[in-house]
């Protein structure tokens, strides 16, 4: 009975926290179980979890979205190779060009000798004069003709098959030769080349007399050119070849250079340099042509050459999945990224990567959360 | 009127006359045409002179030395796929065919020695059992990936006149299919090469050879495609290759395709 009387002595008396006017808290003893505890506070806490467990659900539902769409897009990312833009840079003693059917390209040839195969028609008292009557072109199937007007320029405006060489005694040599029409063989347009004048000589169409057979020859070139001029730029746009196969003969050969590769994003500043592949001495790459819809595109560059040089200085680029290099002693191989280059370059899968991330660590800060609330 | 009487007009003799003043032109003029003047033709087994096909196939590849790398008909690419090729023989003093292949980049080659006879009407099948089928059907048959040599003698000889031309047997017709001639040639650095054909009087005029652009061009880099052989080609065909390097002549080559008259 004492303890009774205590135990309602002690539940009279002001709490010290509370303050007289606060009713004083239960001593009863805390529930073992949610159920057993106090029914208003029990459904204030599930309505406190319950957004709670809904958010983690829902991040952890985004989560397994994203990892699938990860696997989707690694999926169609591999079994559709990425364009990438290959740009190649080389010292070289030949390359070989084949310009588009539809661009025109124009180069300076002042100083050349223009050696046809047959005659030029002699439309004007120029044409007549330029002929050489010495046996520069090589045999007497050609004709040579050298003309004064510094700023002559050659136009091709159609598919032209192009080599540009440097001799042993370091002529610069370039020959012209017209492709042949694989749609339409022995049809082939109207010769795709004119030499075009800045004084009174008259425009001449090269290879007007049969198929274009033209070379340009630049004799003692190893000298500073005398008309002011002291590099040759040969800017084009086509199927590009740098180098050539090894044999016992030749001696043009590609010297050194690399590849790069960068992602194909339309605007340069965004593109990333994703890899890199030295050129070997004797190495043969070739860039070639690729259709975007309906339009084909052509690699582009620039072949540099100074007087006294014995290679060129080559820069080219174009967009491709791969750059076939050839390289004596071996089978050749396909330089291109590999997969896991093309997965990290993705920007599909860097977004959704990052996405995934973000999910996985905004679930933990919330389980992290919800942990030291359970434990408080 | 009887054939008799139609055998005797003037008319007939006027054209019996022409068939006899142009027997040649019209024999050449079938050769153009393709048609094999010879019917029975029996196709003979030539025999491989080794125990087995000797083949190599290497990724580091070697430079090819010759300059003509390939005489054949167009359809040999499948006749060696399809172990279906054959020549068709000439009367050469000897009975030996020495067949050489060679793929453009070099990683494919063969060379072996046969040994078979036939009249030149018959057709001489070369068993090509390849150890590399699988090998040989990836290398295109229309990008002048593979050129075919099937020349009379040793293959020991160092230089070779004398050039069959190989083709696709269909056994089935006895018939060799041609469907025009390609030479393969290993031009070097030469920018220009054209083949020329012996004419009755002299050298017909050169017609341009074309250069492979595509792929590799470790063993030959130039395809002469003989489409024709003109009514006033000798036969055998004489076909001299005349390379340049910017205009500067090189030495031509000349040999002799031994018997065109197949399809």
């Amino acid at each position: 009975m004492q303890g009774d009387q205590k135990d309602t002595a002690d539940s009279q008396q002001p709490h010290p926290e509370t303050g007289p006017d606060t009713p004083a808290r239960t001593t009863a003893p805390l529930p073992d179980s949610p159920d057993d505890r106090d029914p208003v506070r029990a459904a204030g806490d599930s309505r406190s979890k319950l957004p709670v467990a809904r958010i983690k659900q829902l991040l952890f539902g985004l989560a397994l979205l994203a990892l699938l769409l990860m696997g989707l897009t690694a999926a169609m990312s591999l079994l559709n190779p990425p364009q990438w833009i290959f740009s190649a840079k080389a010292k070289t003693g030949v390359v070989e060009l084949v310009t588009p059917d539809d661009k025109e390209t124009r180069w300076r040839i002042n100083g050349a000798v223009i050696c046809s195969r047959g005659e030029l028609a002699a439309t004007s008292a120029a044409i007549t004069q330029a002929r050489l009557a010495d046996s520069i072109c090589g045999s007497d199937a050609w004709t040579g003709y050298r003309f004064e007007d510094p700023e002559q320029t050659l136009i091709l405006q159609g598919a032209v098959r192009i080599t540009l060489e440097l001799s042993r005694d370091q002529r610069l040599l370039i020959s012209l030769r017209q492709r042949k029409s694989k749609t339409a063989p022995g049809h082939e347009s109207k010769p795709p080349a004119t030499l075009s004048f800045t004084d009174d000589t008259p425009d001449i169409e090269l290879g007007a007399n049969g198929a274009l057979k033209v070379n340009l020859i630049w004799s003692g070139t190893n000298l500073p050119l005398p008309d002011g001029y002291t590099d040759r730029i040969f800017p084009f746009s086509g199927i590009t070849t740098i180098g050539r196969d090894i044999n016992w003969t030749g001696t043009s050969l590609l010297i050194e250079g690399a590849i790069q590769v960068y992602t194909s994003d339309d605007s340069p500043d965004k593109r990333q340099l994703v890899d890199t592949a030295e050129l070997m001495l004797g190495d043969q790459i070739r860039l070639l042509d690729f259709t975007r819809g309906d339009v084909r595109i052509f690699p582009k560059g620039f072949v540099r050459y100074a007087p006294g040089s014995s290679y060129f200085d080559v820069v080219a680029f174009g967009a491709a999945d791969r750059v076939r290099i050839e390289r004596y002693g071996e089978n050749g191989y396909d330089f291109k990224p590999g997969m896991i280059s093309q997965l990290t370059h993705d920007p599909m899968l860097i977004w959704l990567l990052s996405f995934l991330i973000a999910t996985i660590g905004l679930l933990s800060t919330i389980s992290g959360m919800l942990g030291q609330k359970d434990e408080a | 009127m009887t054939p008799t009487q139609l055998s005797k007009t003037p008319q007939t003799r006027t054209i019996r006359e022409t068939i006899r003043r142009h027997a040649l032109g019209i024999l050449g003029l079938l050769c153009c045409l393709g048609i094999s003047p010879v019917n029975g033709a029996d196709v003979i087994n030539a025999v491989l002179l080794s125990s087995g096909l000797q083949e190599k196939l290497e990724p580091d590849v070697n430079v090819s030395g010759n300059i003509i790398v390939g005489v054949m008909f167009s359809s040999a690419h499948l006749g060696l796929i399809s172990n279906t090729l054959a020549i068709q023989p000439s009367r050469t003093k000897t009975d030996e065919i020495c067949l050489k292949t060679t793929s453009r980049d070099g990683a494919y080659t063969s060379e072996n020695l046969f040994r078979g006879k036939g009249k030149p009407q018959d057709i001489l099948y070369l068993p090509y059992e390849s150890k590399y089928p699988d090998v040989l059907k990836n290398y295109p048959g229309d990008a002048d990936s593979v050129a075919i040599t099937a020349t009379a003698g040793e293959c020991s000889q160092s230089k070779t006149a004398d050039y069959y031309l190989p083709g696709r047997l269909d056994g089935r017709n006895q018939k060799l299919y041609g469907q025009g001639i390609r030479i393969y040639i290993n031009g070097f650095d030469a920018t220009d090469v054209s083949y020329q054909l012996e004419g009755i009087q002299n050298w017909l005029p050169a017609k341009d050879c074309d250069y492979i652009e595509e792929g590799r061009h470790t063993a030959y880099n130039f395809t002469c495609k003989v489409e024709e052989v003109a009514v006033n080609v000798a036969n055998p065909v004489t076909v001299r290759i005349l390379r340049e390097v910017y205009g500067r002549e090189l030495e031509p080559v000349t040999f002799k395709i031994l018997a065109v008259n197949s399809r």
